[in-house]
C-alpha cells in the first residue's frame, strides 16, 4: 500500500511539475503571441493612422487648390463685389460639382452667409468657420479644418476672396462618409475598419463607418474611450481600437476617427501553431505518465524487496536482498541494508551465544538447558533429565586457582558428554544437566558416568580426584514443565549424594519431607526467639581431679507443632540454608550467659559449644565472642569451642585464621568427633587446639571391642604425645570408665556420668553427685 | 474694437499767429512707427480758408506691376489719374462701396482719371496682376495727411482752433477708422502721438513674382 502510494506520489509530482512547466511555457507563448500581435496591430493601426492623415491631407490640398482657383476667378469676384447673387450661386454650384464637393459656402468678409450648397442643393445655414481658420486662410491662402455639420463630418477648405482686399470667404467641404472610409481602408496594410465619430451629449455618435455603423453606434454607447489605444470586445471579437482626434465641433466636442482591428483576425495565423503545441503537450503527457510509472516502479520495486526483507529480519530470517540496480542510490541502499543485516545477524548470534552459554567455560548455561528441556517436552514422548554434581569442589577450590577450576569444569563436562553421548549444560556452579532420551538406558548411563569419574583428571599437571553424583527425573511422570523437572532433579540429586551407587531417581515422598524441612527453618528462627530452643548441658568429668570441670552445651528444640526435633534433623539443614548463623548467635549468647550465671553462683563450670563450618568461615566471629564475654564479664577460660574435623577441612586456610584468633583470645578449642574424619593427628598438630574428643562410636563398645580399645588407647597416647588433652565421649558404663582411666584419658563425658541436663537439673546434680565442681 | 489713445498736448506761450504747424506721430502697439497711416482733421470751427475740392489732380500710378503710392489720401471730389508706366497693360478695378469702377485694359502712358465723390476707402486691384493693391482714402474733411516712413504725418499752416483727429490705416479693421478726442491747435504745437492697433496680417502690395509673365 505504502509503495503504491509512493508510486502515485512520484507520478503525481512529475505530472504536477510537467504541468507547471508546460503551463508557464504555454502562458509565455500565449502572452508573447498576443503581445506580439497586439503590438503589430497597434503599429499597423498607427501606420493606418498616418495613411489616413495623408489621404485626408491629399484630398484637402486638391480641394484647396480648386477653391483657390475659384476665389481668384475675376468673374466670381466681380459677381461677389457687385452683389450679383444669382451669378455667385451659379458659380458656386458649378465649382462644387466640378470639385465633387459635398458642401460649398460663401460668406462676406464679416462671415454673413451669401450662398451655401450641400449635395447640390441650396441651404440656408452653414457650418461655422472660426476666426483662427479664417486668419490661417488669409495668411496661407487656404486653410482646412474637419467640421461637423448636420451630423456629418466634412473636410472643410476655406480660402479668402480678394478684390483685391478680402471681400469674402469661400469654403468647400468633402464629407468623410462611408466611401471615404472604404477608400482609406483599401489603402491600409491591414483589413481594418474605420468609423467617423462626433462626440455628443451621450458619448460618441457615428457619422459614418466602413461597415456595421449601427452596431458600432450601440457599442460606443457602452464603452468608455479614455485612451487613444484600447481594446475591447466588439461584434463578439476582441478588437484593438485607435482613436484619432480630427477636430472640434461647433460646440467644442471632439470629432474623431476610430480605427479598429479584430484581434481574432490578427491571431488567426497562429491557430495552427496552437494546435501543434496542444498536440505536442498531449503526447508529452502520455510519455511522461508512462515514463514516471516506469521510473517510480524501478524505485519502488527495490523498496518493496527491502520492506519484505525487513519483515523477514523481524521474524529472525536474515536474508540478503538482491537488487537489479547498479551504481545508483537504490543499489547503495540495498548494499547498506545487506551490511546491516549481516551486522545485526552477527551481533544477535553473539548475544544469543552469551545468553545461552556460561561465560567462564563457554558451556551451555542453565537458560539454554531450560530451552532444550522445553523443546524436548514439546517434541519428545519421554526422556530422562539428569542433574550431575561435582563433589569435593569446595575442597578443590582451596588448592586450585580459578582457571584450574574452570578447566576442571570443562573436563568434567567433556567426560560426561563422552560417556553419555549427549550435550551437557552447566546449570549451576557445581551442577550439570543433560538429557537421556531412552529412559531404559538411563540407569546404565548414570552408572557409566559415575564410574568414569574413577579416573582422575589432569589439570595443569595436577592429578585431581573428583566424584560425581546424579539425580534423575523422568518425563513424563516426575514433572510436566521445565521448572518442576529441574527442581525435582535437584531433589533427586540430594538423595543421590548419599546413595551408594552415586545416583538416585526422584522420590516424591522424600521430596515432600524435604519441603517440610524447609518450612522448619522459619519455625526454627521463631523458636530461637521464643524459647523453644534451649541448651542441655552434659557434664565433663576431669579424671585427674574427679570433679566436673565443664559441660557441653547441646541444643534441644521442642517445637509446639513438631514436638522434639533432633539436632541431626535441623542443624545440617540450617547449615545449608544459612540459618545456622542465627543458631550460633543464639547459642553463643545463651552459653556465655549461662556460664556467667554459674560463675556468679560460685559454680566454676566451663561451657563448651559446637561451632559449625559456617562459623569457622565467619571472620567476625572472634570479635562477636569477645564482645559477649565482656558483656557478661566471663573469663575466656570458661568458654570452650568444639569444631569437627570436616568443618576445619572445608576451607582450612580461612578456618585457621578464625581459630588462631579465637585461640589468641584465650579460648580453648577442641576437635570434636575425632576419628570419624580422614584427618591424621599430624594434621591436627597444625591447629591451635588443646583437646581432642574421641568420637563416641569408638567409646560405646570399648568394653567389648578390642579394636576399639587399641584405637582409643593409641589415640590417647598420640594425643598426649602432641600435648593435647583427650576427652572420651559416649562413656556409658563403669568398665569403660576404668579402661579409659587406665589408658590415661583426661576427661570423660557420657551417660554414665550424666545425660545432658537443663541448667537447673545440672546444678542439682552437681550438688548431689559424688563429683561436684572445683 | 479696443483702442487706447495717448494724447500729450501742451500749449507753450501765446502767439497770435493765424497759421501754425502740427504733426501727428502714429505708432503701433509695439511702439513701432506706422507708415501709410492717414490722418484727417475735422475742424470744429469754420475755416477761414475753405477746402478747394477738384482743383488738384492726384496720381495713382502703376509702375513695375505695383501701384504707387500704396496709400493715397484725397479730399472728397478729388480727381485721381491712373497713369500706366509699365510696358504691359493693367486693368484697375475697385469693388469698394465708396467708388466702384473698372478701368478697362489700358497701355503705357495711357492715363485714365476717376473722381472720388464719396468719402470712404477705395481698395484698388488689377485684374491682371493679383499682387497689385493700393488704397485711396477719400476724406470728407479738409485737412488730410499721410505718415511717412518715420510715422509722422505733417500738418502745416493750420488755423488755430479745435480739431477732431481721425486716423485710418489699411491694417486697421476693414472699413473702420479711429477718431480721437478734439484737440486745440495753437501757434506752437507738440506733435500728437497716436497709437493704433493693427492686425497682425498686414495688407501689403507684394512685388510681382520675378520673371513673371505679365
Amino acid at each position: 500500500m505504502l509503495f503504491s502510494r509512493l508510486r502515485t506520489k512520484l507520478t503525481f509530482v512529475y505530472l504536477a511539475l510537467f504541468f507547471a512547466v508546460m503551463g508557464i511555457i504555454l502562458f509565455s507563448f500565449y502572452r508573447s503571441v498576443t503581445d506580439n500581435v497586439r503590438d503589430q496591430t497597434r503599429e499597423q493601426l498607427s501606420a493606418s493612422t498616418r495613411v489616413f492623415e495623408r489621404i485626408v491631407n491629399y484630398r484637402v490640398s486638391t480641394l484647396g487648390e480648386s477653391a483657390g482657383a475659384l476665389a481668384q476667378d475675376y468673374g466670381f469676384r466681380q459677381a461677389l463685389g457687385t452683389f450679383d447673387q444669382p451669378t455667385v450661386m451659379s458659380a458656386l454650384n458649378n465649382q462644387a460639382r466640378r470639385l465633387e464637393a459635398d458642401l460649398a459656402v460663401v460668406t462676406d468678409i464679416d462671415g454673413e452667409l451669401i450662398a451655401a450648397l450641400m449635395d447640390g442643393a441650396t441651404i440656408s445655414n452653414m457650418p461655422r468657420i472660426d476666426d483662427a481658420l479664417k486668419q490661417k486662410a488669409e495668411l496661407q491662402g487656404v486653410a482646412t479644418e474637419i467640421v461637423a455639420f448636420e451630423g456629418r463630418i466634412f473636410e472643410l477648405v476655406v480660402t479668402t476672396v480678394r478684390a483685391p482686399v478680402p471681400i469674402a470667404w469661400l469654403a468647400f467641404g468633402i464629407e468623410l462618409d462611408q466611401a471615404a472610409a472604404l477608400e482609406i481602408k483599401a489603402l491600409s496594410p491591414i483589413d481594418l475598419e474605420i468609423g467617423f465619430l462626433i462626440e455628443g451629449g451621450q458619448g460618441f455618435g457615428v457619422a459614418a463607418a466602413t461597415s456595421d455603423a449601427e452596431a458600432l453606434s450601440v457599442f460606443l454607447k457602452k464603452v468608455h474611450m479614455g485612451a487613444a489605444n484600447f481594446h475591447s470586445r466588439f461584434m463578439d471579437q476582441d478588437h484593438m481600437f485607435r482613436r484619432l482626434p480630427l477636430g472640434t465641433s461647433e460646440v467644442g466636442t471632439e470629432i474623431s476617427a476610430l480605427l479598429y482591428y479584430s484581434m481574432d483576425t490578427a491571431l488567426a495565423p497562429y491557430e495552427p501553431l496552437v494546435i501543434t503545441m496542444i498536440t505536442v503537450l498531449g503526447i508529452s503527457i502520455l510519455l511522461l505518465v508512462a515514463g514516471s510509472v516506469l521510473v517510480s516502479s524501478s524505485v519502488t520495486k527495490p523498496l518493496t524487496d527491502l520492506a519484505s526483507a525487513a519483515k523477514n529480519i523481524a521474524e529472525g530470517q536474515y536474508r540478503e536482498v538482491e537488487t537489479s540496480s547498479e551504481g545508483d542510490e537504490v543499489a547503495d541502499l540495498t548494499s547498506s541494508f545487506n551490511q546491516m543485516v549481516k551486522a545485526v545477524h552477527e551481533r544477535e548470534s553473539k548475544i544469543r551465544f552469551q545468553a545461552y552459554h556460561d561465560a567462564e567455560t563457554g558451556l551451555r548455561n542453565r537458560l539454554m538447558f531450560e530451552r532444550t528441556v522445553q523443546t524436548d517436552i514439546d517434541e519428545s514422548d519421554s526422556f530422562v533429565l539428569v542433574i550431575a554434581e561435582v563433589q569435593q569442589l569446595p575442597e578443590l577450590r582451596t588448592v586450585l586457582n580459578h582457571q584450574n577450576i574452570n578447566d576442571l569444569i570443562k573436563c568434567v563436562a567433556e567426560r560426561i558428554e563422552k560417556v553419555a553421548d549427549t550435550g551437557v549444560a552447566r546449570i549451576s556452579t557445581e551442577a550439570f544437566g543433560f538429557l537421556v532420551h531412552d529412559a531404559s538406558e538411563a540407569e546404565t548411563l548414570a552408572s557409566l558416568v559415575v564410574n568414569s569419574f574413577m579416573t582422575p583428571f589432569d589439570i595443569a599437571d595436577i592429578v585431581i580426584d573428583a566424584g560425581i553424583k546424579l539425580g534423575l527425573v523422568k518425563f513424563p511422570g516426575d514433572g510436566e514443565d521445565v521448572a518442576t523437572l529441574l527442581r525435582h532433579g535437584q531433589a533427586a540429586l540430594d538423595i543421590g549424594r548419599t546413595a551408594a551407587r552415586g545416583f538416585a531417581w526422584y522420590d516424591p515422598d522424600k521430596d515432600s519431607s524435604q519441603k517440610a524441612r524447609l518450612s522448619m527453618m522459619s519455625e526454627l528462627r521463631a523458636g530461637l526467639k521464643n524459647g523453644e530452643v534451649r541448651f542441655a548441658y552434659q557434664p565433663k568429668l576431669d579424671l585427674s581431679t574427679g570433679k566436673i570441670t565443664a559441660a557441653e552445651a547441646l541444643i534441644r528444640w521442642i517445637s509446639p507443632t513438631r514436638g522434639f526435633v533432633a539436632p541431626d534433623e535441623f542443624i545440617p539443614m540450617a547449615e545449608r540454608t544459612g540459618d545456622i548463623r542465627h543458631v550460633t548467635d543464639w547459642g553463643l549468647e545463651a552459653a556465655i550467659k549461662q556460664a556467667a550465671d554459674w560463675q556468679k553462683q560460685g559454680i566454676n563450670l566451663a561451657v563448651a559449644i559446637n561451632l559449625s563450618t559456617n562459623d569457622l568461615m565467619n571472620q567476625n566471629l572472634p570479635a562477636f565472642i569477645l564482645a559477649l564475654l565482656r558483656e557478661h564479664n566471663l573469663p575466656a577460660k570458661f568458654l570452650k569451642l568444639e569444631v569437627t574435623e570436616s568443618a576445619v577441612m572445608h576451607d582450612m586456610t580461612r578456618a585457621l585464621d578464625v581459630l588462631n584468633m579465637l585461640s589468641a583470645m584465650g579460648l580453648s578449642l577442641s576437635i570434636d568427633d575425632y576419628g570419624t574424619g580422614y584427618s591424621s593427628l599430624s594434621y591436627i598438630k597444625k591447629l591451635p587446639v588443646s583437646e581432642i574428643k574421641i568420637d563416641k562410636s569408638f567409646v560405646l563398645n570399648l568394653a567389648k571391642s578390642d579394636e576399639d580399645n587399641i584405637l582409643v588407647r593409641s589415640t590417647i597416647e598420640l594425643g598426649h604425645n602432641l600435648g593435647l588433652s583427650v576427652t572420651a565421649e559416649g562413656v556409658e558404663d563403669e568398665a569403660s570408665v576404668e579402661r579409659l582411666r587406665d589408658y590415661g584419658c583426661d576427661v570423660l563425658q557420657g551417660y554414665h556420668i550424666a545425660r545432658p541436663l537443663p541448667p537447673a537439673e545440672l546444678e542439682a546434680f552437681l550438688k548431689e553427685s559424688e563429683y561436684g565442681t572445683l | 474694437m479696443k483702442v487706447s489713445v495717448t494724447i500729450l498736448l501742451m500749449l507753450l506761450g501765446s502767439f497770435a499767429v493765424s497759421a501754425a504747424d502740427f504733426s501727428v506721430v502714429v505708432k503701433d502697439e509695439n511702439g513701432a512707427v506706422v507708415e501709410n497711416a492717414v490722418v484727417s482733421l475735422e475742424p470744429k470751427f469754420t475755416l477761414n480758408k475753405p477746402m478747394n475740392a477738384g482743383q488738384e489732380v492726384l496720381e495713382m500710378g502703376q509702375r513695375g506691376a505695383m501701384f504707387t503710392p500704396f496709400v493715397l489720401p484725397v479730399h472728397v471730389g478729388t480727381k485721381v489719374s491712373f497713369p500706366n508706366y509699365d510696358e504691359f497693360r493693367h486693368q484697375v478695378y475697385s469693388f469698394s462701396k465708396a467708388k466702384r469702377f473698372e478701368l478697362r485694359l489700358y497701355g503705357q502712358d495711357e492715363s485714365k482719371s476717376v473722381i472720388f465723390e464719396n468719402p470712404g476707402v477705395v481698395a484698388l486691384g488689377c485684374n491682371i496682376h493679383d499682387n497689385m493693391l493700393a488704397y485711396i482714402y477719400v476724406s470728407e474733411f479738409p485737412i488730410v495727411a499721410k505718415t511717412g516712413e518715420d510715422g509722422v504725418a505733417p500738418l502745416s499752416e493750420l488755423e488755430e482752433g479745435s480739431y477732431v483727429v481721425h486716423i485710418w490705416h489699411p491694417d486697421m479693421s476693414s472699413g473702420s477708422k479711429m477718431t480721437l478726442p478734439a484737440i486745440t491747435v495753437g501757434d506752437q504745437n507738440d506733435p500728437l502721438n497716436a497709437t493704433v492697433k493693427l492686425r497682425s496680417i498686414r495688407s501689403i502690395q507684394k512685388a510681382p513674382a520675378e520673371g513673371g509673365d505679365y
